[in-house]
């Protein structure tokens, strides 16, 4: 699954882990969400969602 | 000031993990010795004694189990629940080569006879090593 994690951080100027603090989650999963290793959970996605306030399908895509 | 690299680091409940593995393989090992020490000196119990002394290494087995069950409970990253999961399934992978080869070892040539309590350490091992090498491989 490709996703515009990295983007959207990029654009609020945070780090991984400035992200990381906000969803309360490790460095790691969002090194590993942005990277595509590592697909989140609906709960984490819909987390995702609302931080960013946008939807989920405005961040994730399955589509290449 | 942390020293350890930052894959090192641990989750809190990832460090209460360590802290509840650490005494129960303590005790595993304290237990392990402490019957082989009882029984080269002697202490030979009978009936139902007996079998509650020699299943008592299990049950420090079986905590380190419980710790396991009781990390991915508290583990509240998913991620990192992902990559210990990951390392179980590559743990029992591993354990099931290793006796499955050794088995048919055992049948046609002279290898020594294999231990079945050789195998929750060796899986932890396996697990162990695979944990850390995927958290090393995700840092």
């Amino acid at each position: 699954m490709m996703n515009r994690l990295r983007v959207l951080r990029a654009e609020r100027e945070w780090s991984q882990a400035d992200l990381a603090d906000r969803l309360e989650v490790s460095r790691q999963s969002v090194n590993a969400i942005e990277t595509g290793k590592y697909d989140p959970s609906l709960p984490l996605a819909f987390r995702i969602a609302r931080l960013f306030e946008t939807s989920i399908e405005a961040i994730f895509t399955d589509e290449m | 000031m942390r020293c350890s690299p930052q894959w090192l680091q641990k989750t809190p409940s990832a460090r209460r993990y360590a802290f509840r593995l650490s005494w129960a393989m303590f005790a595993y090992v304290l237990l392990s010795l402490g019957l082989a020490y009882l029984s080269l000196h002697g202490f030979h119990p009978k009936g139902l004694v007996a079998y509650l002394f020699a299943v008592l290494p299990a049950i420090a087995i079986i905590a380190t189990l419980v710790s396991g069950g009781m990390y991915l409970g508290e583990e509240t990253d998913e991620f990192q629940r992902h990559l210990f999961v990951q390392s179980i399934l590559w743990g029992v992978g591993g354990i099931m080569v290793l006796t499955s080869v050794w088995g048919w070892l055992q049948i046609y040539t002279h290898i020594t006879h294999y231990f079945t309590i050789w195998t929750f350490p060796f899986f932890l091992v396996f697990q162990s090593v695979t944990w850390q090498t995927l958290r090393w491989r995700n840092r």
